[in-house]
Formats: structure tokens, C-alpha cells, sequence
């Protein structure tokens, strides 16, 4: 009868198999010894065993009746049996803790560090790359894009979008958008508002819901009806505005609009945007078709999917490119998720740093496994003990783990608590940079993540020291041997000592490789000094110089205010300056007239290349004696003077601006410039920018272009010019413009944000491994100095110098480093693929960023063991010989 | 075993409860103990019995344990719990009530 030594055997794969068995070996006990009874009283064996089962009864229901109940006995027994053990382990926690309450504390402040920082990125990647939209349905909801040659972009020109539209019966609708500025007048004030311009039903396809009121429809939009929609927050904040619209009308780009509704802030597209104004969409074709200067986002039918819209549509752009052959790229279609596109970049670097975070986790776990093994003896007796009493293996490991969990969840709850008190921090750091940030919120499913993080880390962090535990034997601790420590070999917790190092050197290469890219891109030439010079963005929009005669009247009566004032150095204005987005479009060169080349286009005064600090190459800069009616002339940089006329000069050379300024001429020619100077390539875009052609032209000459300028104001003193003085100046000659200021070099540095963000935070994770690998260190040599306190006495003895010993010690302490920083260069390597996009002008497998992080790593582990180190080589041999005895 | 007398519902519960109120005993030995105290007259199944031991061993009457017969074989011991204690004395005051009454009744009519 086999099945007796089975039976309560905790915690099998299967419970109720046990439980099964055991019913069955009761059973069977029950029948034989009632079978004995029978024999005993003169009945042949086999007749008295079915005498027995026949007294046994029941049938097959009965049996299965009698399995569930056992079967639920067992597993409330189980479930109580463990709850008591658990919290006898929680009451055994308690006391260790009120023994030695350094561990403890040790633990619970790394716990609330790692965990606080793990919620914390959690959150923002939960926010930015989990959650679905604030629309209805929105993973219907797409963005159309244009793939050309040249690769994919966002943006869709208007025809393209009609004829797409038309023709694809997947999408339930699709609108237009665009990313606008607008100039807001309200009695006190008017200042800009950033904007979008809509055509076809954008809020239908949205599925906005409003706080208040309705969107315009198609009709209205295709009317230019004066309706505008405005965000909740610029409604409520800006406006004070109530929860009824109540009639209210707002003026926008001069132009007196009733607000027909209001829309939550997460409901915003494009992002940011506070202002919906009607725009008119018309069909055009030829060049226009090229003009990609809007954003398409469409629904799709419940039934389509992504993969059959884009069959459609690419049908659809195989036509037009056959029958309207002007259009010069021929835009195919590409159909995205819209949550993708307005992510973008950010998803590449959220993975990173959620990876990053990851790791660092791990070292926390490795580290607090560390110093609790090396911090065990207590436990070992303890454990030997228990062993030697009769406690199961299973059973002290549980203990042990349940210790560690125990306090990760007191750690973990600190450090959600922190990363839910952060949130607002981080929102605002995180908000300027990462698309949907501002609207992190820290809810329910953030906690929970923030909570299983943290009995994760309990676990991981306990398992090797329970397994440890367990291991220790009663013969082991009485005879006091500590056995085999030797050259760090078999020391506990080396092996986790070297994982945190392996970890540790990974993020400091990661580190080091964004930090030497972000030197490479901010030490980047420019091409122009932004030192000192504050810009303003004016808009004549609605004011009383609005009109296209008196626009460049208001400009110069403003630069020549300024120029005047005391400390002003030069002053110019631009329809775009570096940071900001400038046109770009196709140019004719004389004899070259319709090939497929390109050139940004610049609007700009005078001034313009003094106030920069930009040189002038060859020929001149724009100048008196260049007026509206005298010949029209443009200046280009060296790119686009070798680009077009390589090996002869570019001076006296004539180009058209054949996209800009077709529409000046009734049959659609552009006029022609002739270029009379050169000047120095500038990184208009900062320092992430590559060079291309440019070409400038005078304000004087295209009046057209500039109702909406820069003024750029360059400081003879150490600072820029006040805001308020150019504000001053502005008013004095218009109260009624919008005007918004910033220094050139804060709208640098916003370029970089990103790539600042990321590296802080990546610096952040690497720099609180760094230190949990120096604690780590550390508690390892301080124990293996404890352990080694005998073996060190005996060398003293034998007349080994002081230093030999201390070096021996470190010799120990910087092989564990040594295999662990093996292991992480490869670690280290493979992460460095995640920063792909981030690096510039360093390879994935820079020397010297391998190198820096090699040799920190190696001297912060000389530093955390030198004191140990010494301590063990100092001890007095006669002493420690006895002590150990 | 259609000559004996049916089980009231809860009976058997009362009187495996009492039987274990004198000793700890495996399944067998109640029965036997059952079989002897009422002179084979009460029916039960075996598997009824277990079934009892089964449903009170989850109701937290009656533990179990691995023991070994006095024959030197491995046997399911069941224990009463303190709280099968205050169940059987609880349970047995109502079944004297009970049963009281019922006679009381019976006897009452066999006069009338």
C-alpha cells in the first residue's frame, strides 16, 4: 500500500492530487481492515472484501461528493495554514527589525528610492504609450500621411487629402488640420494662442465631446462662418469664461468670432492647440499638390482595417499621379494609428528609460540580497535552529522571502507615495518635452503597478538569501567554520555584488554615451552667435497697421525706435528666425528653370545677418539702395552658393522662387532674384540641425510675407534687452499687436529638451546604481573582513606587511568587479541599441565612454572597500586569533 | 440493510461527533463503534459515514491526522476541535428536546 506516505504534503504542484490520494488511501484502509474483520469471522478473502465494498455503498455520485469536500477542506486548510505561517513570519520580521534596525532601514530606503523611481516612469509610460486617446474609439481613429522618395511624412497637401477622401470608402470620415498661431484681442489685451485651422468635419471625426456648445460643421468651415471652438483651459483661465457659452464672442486675428463650443484639454489636436478656426478646402492641382502643409486625421470604419485603407488609398495615389503628372513628388498614402504619430519619437526613448529604470530595480534587489546575506549570521543561527527543530527547507525559505517582502512593501509603499506627490513635478519637467505628458495623472493602476513592483523586488531580493538560509547547517554553525573565504571565491553575495556592477556599468555606458552626444551637439558652430539677442513674435494680425501696404511701415518703425535706444546694438526682423519653422520650397536657377531642387526661404530685414553675427562670404548684404521698386535681390549661404554654382561665383547668378512667390504673376511665374551675396551656413533648426541651401530675401520686397514677424534685437551690454522695453517700443507705435518674447538662447536650449530629459534621466538611474554598487561594495568587504579576521591574523603573525594584506583585500574586492564588469560591457552594448537616435558624432561602441565608465566603477569599488580593507589589515593578530578561538 | 432503521437528517453528524467525544478514531472504528452501539441498527453506508467526516472535517468539527492502527496499518484519525465540542453539546441538548417532545406527543395520543 503505497499511497500512505503521501498525503499532507504541502504545497505540490497539484493540491488536489494529494488531496485525491489521500482520499483514495483512506478509503482503502477503510476496506481492508473491514475485509480483515470478515476474514477474521470465517469468510473465504475475496468474498469479504465485496462484502466490504458492498457495506462501503454509495455510488459514483456519492464518491464524487465525498472528493469535493475533501477537496475544499484541503484548501481551506491550506489557505489558513498559510496566512498563520505568514503572519508568524511578519511577527518574526518585527522582531529582527527591533534588533538590528539598520538592515531594515537600509532596505526600506532603497526599497522606496527603486520603487518610487520604477512608479514613476510607469506612470509616464502609461500615460504617454498605454492609455488610448481621449476620443471615442480611438483606435479607429488614423493619420494620413504622404510617402514619397524622400521617405514619410505627417503632413498632406489639401488636394491630395480631397481626392483620398473621395475616393476610400474605409474611412467613415477624415479632416484636415493644421498647426497655426493666431492672434488673440480681448479689451485689455491681445496676445497669440496656439491654433489650428480645420476643414471637413473635424470634430465629427473626432468624436470631441464638448463641455460646452458644439463644433462648426463642414458647411460653416467651408464658409469661413466666424465660429471658432476653444479649449477648456484657455476658455476658463484666459477668457474666464463660465460653464455656458452664453453668446460669448472673441476676437481672433482681427476678426470678431462667436465661440460656438469648448472642448477638454486632452481632447486637443494638434496637441497643445487652444484656438479651432474655420478653413475653406478647395481643390487645386499641379504644383499645389506638392504643398504638404497639413495634417489629415480620418476614422475608419468599424470593419476596415489599417491594411485595406492603405490599399485603397494607394489606388487612389497611383491615379492622381497618372493624371495630374505636374505634381512633382508623386505622395503616395501611408495610414497610421493617430496615437502613434502623436507620440513619435517619444516611444523609443520611454522604452529605454522604462528599461533603464528596469535595471536599476534589479540593482536595488541584488544589492539588498547582498547585504542581507552578508548581514545573515544572525539568521543562520536562527535557521540552524529551526533546521535542527524540524522546519521544513520550503518552509525557512518562505520565512526568509516573506522577511524581504515584507519590507518592500513597506519601502514600496514610500516610494509610490513619493512618485504620486512627484507627479506634478514630473509633469511639468516631462510636459514642455514628451507629446501627452501634460496630461499625466497618477491613478489606481499606477499604485497597483507601484505595489507589485515592490513585492517583485522583495522577492528577488530575498530569494538568494532564503536559498542561503536554508542551506546553513546546524554542524556548520557550531563548529563556527565560515569556510573557503578566499580571494572573494564563496564570499555570499559577490555573485550579487558583481550583477549590480554588470548593471551599473550598462547604465553608465548608456550614460556616457548621451552625455558625450549632448556635448557633441551644444558644442556644434552654429553658424550664428544667439548670445545676447531677444527675439519677439509680432503679429500685425487684426491690428491698426493691418493692412499689406503699411506692414513694412510698422516694421521699420519699430526697428528704428529700437536702434535708438541705449545699449541696443543692431535690430532686424525676420519672418522666421533660428528655432522656428522657415518655408522651404522649390526654386528655378536661370537655365535650369524646372528641375527638382529646393531651397529654405527667409524673410528677412537689413539687419538681419548683424544682429546673428552671420559673415558675409562674398558680395554684400542687403542695404539702402535696396528698395521695393529697385532690383530684386537675394543673399544665400555657402551651402546652397556651392550646392548650385560649384566652382564659380554665385554673385550675379538669378534664381526664381518658384513655390514662395508663383502666385505674384498672373501666369503663376515666380520673378527673378539676383543673388548679390553670400554669408556663412547657420544651423537655423539649432544644434540638431543639418545645413542645406538656403536663400534670403528683402522684407522691403516681398511685403506680402511680412505681417507676422521676429523681431530680433541684438545687446551691446553683457544681457539681452528687457522685454519690457521692446515691449515698450512696439506699443508705442501699435498698442494693439500681439507680441510674445523669449532670448534666443532659451529657445535653443527648448530644442534640446528632449535629448536633455533623457539624458538627466538616464543619469538619474545611473547615478543611484552607481551608489547602490559603492553600499554594495562596501557591505561586501566589510563582511569578508569580519570573515577573514582569523586568515588575516595568521598572515600578521607569519609576517605579511600591513599593506600586502590591505591589497590583498582589495585585490578580492576588484575581482568581483572585474567579472561583473565583464559581464556588463557585453550588457552595456546590447543596451546601447536603445539609444539609437540619440547618438551623434559617437559610435554604440565609444572607447571612452566604455572606458570613463569602467574606471568609475572601478574606482568608487576602491573607495567603498579601502575602508574595510584597512580595518582588516589593521587588527591587532593576538587579539582576533583569540576573538576567533 | 432494508430491515434498519433511516437516518434523521443530522443524526449521523450528532452521533460521529459523540463517538469521537470518547477518543480519536479512524473511519473504521466509528463505524464498527456505530454498528455495536445500536445493535446494527442504524443503516449506514460507509460512504455516508465519510461523507459526514469529510463535511464536518471542513466545517472545522473534526481534524485529521495520519496515525497507525494498533495492527501496524497507516489510518486516518479524526479529533473532535473545541469547536465540535460546543457543537455536540449544543446539538445534543436540542435532539433531548426534540426528542423529548416527540414522545411526549406520541405518548400523549397512545392515551387520548
Amino acid at each position: 500500500m503505497g499511497p500512505h506516505r503521501r498525503g499532507m504534503k504541502p504545497g505540490s504542484a497539484n493540491p488536489d492530487s494529494g488531496v485525491d490520494d489521500e482520499l483514495d488511501a483512506e478509503i482503502e484502509a477503510h476496506l481492508e481492515m473491514r475485509a480483515e474483520a470478515f476474514v477474521a469471522q470465517g469468510m473465504e478473502p475475496e468474498a469479504a472484501r465485496s462484502e466490504a465494498l458492498r457495506r462501503f455503498g454509495g455510488d459514483k455520485g456519492a464518491r464524487r461528493a465525498l472528493v469535493t469536500t475533501a477537496r475544499r477542506t484541503h484548501r481551506r486548510h491550506t489557505l489558513r495554514r498559510l496566512w498563520d505561517q505568514t503572519a508568524a513570519d511578519a511577527r518574526f520580521t518585527w522582531r529582527r527589525t527591533r534588533k538590528s534596525p539598520g538592515f531594515a532601514a537600509v532596505a526600506v530606503v532603497i526599497f522606496a528610492a527603486s520603487v518610487g523611481l520604477t512608479t514613476t516612469m510607469f506612470n509616464l509610460v502609461d500615460n504617454v504609450l498605454l492609455r488610448p486617446l481621449a476620443f471615442p474609439e480611438p483606435d479607429r481613429l488614423v493619420a494620413l500621411w504622404s510617402v514619397g522618395e524622400g521617405g514619410a511624412f505627417p503632413w498632406v497637401s489639401m488636394s491630395n487629402w480631397m481626392d483620398w477622401r473621395a475616393e476610400s470608402p474605409s474611412l467613415i470620415s477624415t479632416a484636415l488640420y493644421s498647426t497655426a498661431r493666431v492672434t488673440v484681442a480681448t479689451e485689455a489685451d491681445a496676445f497669440h494662442a496656439p491654433a489650428s485651422r480645420v476643414a471637413g468635419p473635424f470634430f465629427q471625426t473626432l468624436g470631441s465631446s464638448f463641455v460646452a456648445g458644439r463644433g462648426f460643421t463642414e458647411e460653416e468651415a467651408q464658409a469661413s462662418a466666424p465660429l471658432v471652438v476653444l479649449s477648456e483651459g484657455f476658455w476658463t483661465r484666459v477668457l474666464g469664461g463660465g460653464p455656458r457659452l452664453d453668446g460669448a464672442e472673441v476676437t481672433v486675428d482681427g476678426r470678431r468670432m462667436g465661440v460656438v463650443g469648448v472642448i477638454p484639454d486632452e481632447q486637443a489636436l494638434p496637441q497643445g492647440a487652444d484656438v479651432w478656426v474655420p478653413m475653406p478646402h478647395r481643390p487645386g492641382a499641379g504644383a499645389v499638390r506638392n504643398n504638404i502643409n497639413f495634417q489629415a486625421v480620418a476614422r475608419l470604419q468599424p470593419e476596415a482595417s489599417l491594411e485595406q485603407a492603405r490599399t485603397e488609398l494607394d489606388v487612389v495615389a497611383e491615379r492622381i499621379r497618372v493624371s495630374d503628372p505636374a505634381g512633382i513628388y508623386s505622395w503616395g498614402v501611408g495610414v497610421r494609428p493617430l496615437r502613434d504619430v502623436l507620440v513619435g519619437d517619444a516611444r523609443s526613448y520611454l522604452v529605454m528609460l522604462m528599461v533603464a529604470v528596469a535595471f536599476l530595480l534589479v540593482v536595488a534587489c541584488a544589492n539588498l540580497a547582498g547585504l542581507s546575506l552578508a548581514h545573515a549570521r544572525q539568521r543562520t543561527q536562527e535557521s540552524a535552529v529551526h533546521l535542527a527543530l524540524g522546519a521544513s527547507r520550503g518552509r525557512l525559505i518562505r520565512r526568509v522571502v516573506t522577511e524581504h517582502v515584507l519590507l518592500g512593501l513597506i519601502g514600496g509603499g514610500i516610494g509610490v507615495a513619493l512618485a504620486w506627490s512627484a507627479t506634478g513635478y514630473v509633469m511639468r519637467r516631462a510636459g514642455e518635452v514628451i507629446p501627452r505628458a501634460a496630461e499625466v495623472d497618477f491613478d489606481g493602476r499606477v499604485a497597483v503597478f507601484g505595489i507589485l513592483a515592490a513585492v517583485l523586488a522583495g522577492v528577488l531580493a530575498g530569494t538568494a538569501p532564503a536559498i542561503r538560509a536554508s542551506r546553513d547547517q546546524l554542524s556548520t554553525l557550531l563548529s563556527g567554520a565560515r569556510g573557503g573565504i578566499g580571494g572573494g571565491r564563496g564570499l555570499p553575495g559577490a555573485a550579487m555584488v558583481a550583477t549590480e556592477v554588470g548593471l551599473a556599468l550598462t547604465l553608465l555606458v548608456a550614460g556616457g554615451l548621451l552625455l558625450r552626444s549632448f556635448q557633441a551637439v551644444i558644442s556644434r558652430d552654429l553658424g550664428f552667435d544667439a548670445r545676447g539677442v531677444m527675439t519677439a513674435d509680432v503679429s500685425l494680425v487684426g491690428s491698426s497697421f493691418d493692412s499689406d501696404s503699411r506692414w513694412v511701415d510698422f516694421w521699420d518703425a519699430v526697428t528704428d525706435r529700437l536702434r535708438q535706444l541705449p545699449g541696443v546694438e543692431a535690430v532686424a526682423v525676420a519672418n522666421s528666425i533660428p528655432t522656428t519653422d522657415g518655408g522651404r520650397g522649390f526654386i528655378d536657377l536661370e537655365g535650369q528653370e524646372g528641375a527638382d531642387i529646393g531651397a529654405g526661404y527667409w524673410v528677412v530685414s537689413d539687419g538681419y545677418f548683424d544682429v546673428l553675427d552671420i559673415p558675409v562670404l562674398a558680395g554684400r548684404v542687403f542695404g539702402d539702395n535696396d528698395q521695393a521698386g529697385t532690383e530684386r535681390v537675394a543673399v544665400v549661404n555657402q551651402a546652397m552658393a556651392e550646392r548650385y554654382w560649384p566652382n564659380e561665383s554665385a554673385i550675379g547668378k538669378r534664381v526664381r522662387a518658384r513655390s514662395m512667390e508663383s502666385h505674384l504673376s498672373p501666369a503663376g511665374i515666380a520673378p527673378w532674384l539676383t543673388v548679390v551675396g553670400v554669408v556663412g551656413d547657420a544651423l537655423q533648426y539649432g544644434h540638431e540641425d543639418e545645413v542645406g541651401a538656403d536663400m534670403f530675401v528683402l522684407h522691403r520686397q516681398v511685403p506680402y510675407f511680412t505681417r507676422s514677424m521676429f523681431l530680433t534685437v541684438e545687446s551691446r551690454l553683457g544681457s539681452v534687452v528687457p522685454a519690457q522695453t521692446i515691449r515698450q517700443a512696439v506699443h508705442d507705435v501699435d498698442p494693439g499687436v500681439a507680441i510674445a518674447m523669449s532670448s534666443l538662447d532659451s529657445r535653443l536650449s527648448s530644442l534640446t529638451g528632449e535629448r536633455r530629459l533623457v539624458m538627466s534621466g538616464l543619469g538619474l538611474f545611473a547615478g543611484a546604481a552607481l551608489l547602490l554598487v559603492c553600499l554594495g561594495i562596501y557591505g561586501l568587504m566589510s563582511f569578508a573582513a569580519e570573515a577573514r579576521t582569523r586568515e588575516m591574523a595568521v598572515r600578521v603573525a607569519l609576517g605579511a606587511e600591513r599593506g600586502e594584506l590591505t591589497r590583498l583585500m582589495l585585490t578580492s574586492a576588484l575581482q568581483v568587479v572585474g567579472v561583473g564588469a565583464f559581464v556588463g560591457l557585453f550588457g552595456a552594448w546590447a543596451f546601447s541599441r536603445l539609444l539609437d537616435g540619440f547618438l551623434v558624432d559617437v559610435g554604440a561602441a565609444d572607447p571612452v565612454s566604455y572606458g570613463a565608465a569602467v574606471l568609475l566603477l572601478s574606482v568608487v569599488a576602491v573607495a567603498a572597500a579601502l575602508g574595510p580593507s584597512l580595518r582588516a589589515a589593521r587588527q591587532d593578530p593576538l587579539e582576533a586569533l583569540r576573538d576567533s578561538a | 440493510m432494508g430491515d434498519s432503521l433511516p437516518m434523521l437528517k443530522g443524526t449521523l453528524d450528532l452521533l460521529v461527533l459523540k463517538a469521537l467525544s470518547v477518543e480519536p478514531s479512524h473511519g473504521y472504528g466509528l463505524a464498527c463503534w456505530l454498528e455495536a452501539r445500536s445493535g446494527g441498527e442504524l443503516g449506514v453506508e460507509d460512504s455516508a459515514l465519510y461523507q459526514a467526516l469529510r463535511r464536518m472535517e471542513q466545517r472545522g468539527l473534526v481534524e485529521a491526522e495520519w496515525g497507525v492502527t494498533e495492527n501496524n496499518r497507516r489510518a486516518r484519525y479524526y479529533t473532535l476541535t473545541s469547536s465540535g465540542r460546543a457543537h455536540l453539546t449544543a446539538e445534543a441538548a436540542t435532539w433531548h428536546r426534540y426528542a423529548a417532545s416527540v414522545a411526549d406527543i406520541l405518548s400523549a395520543e397512545g392515551k387520548g
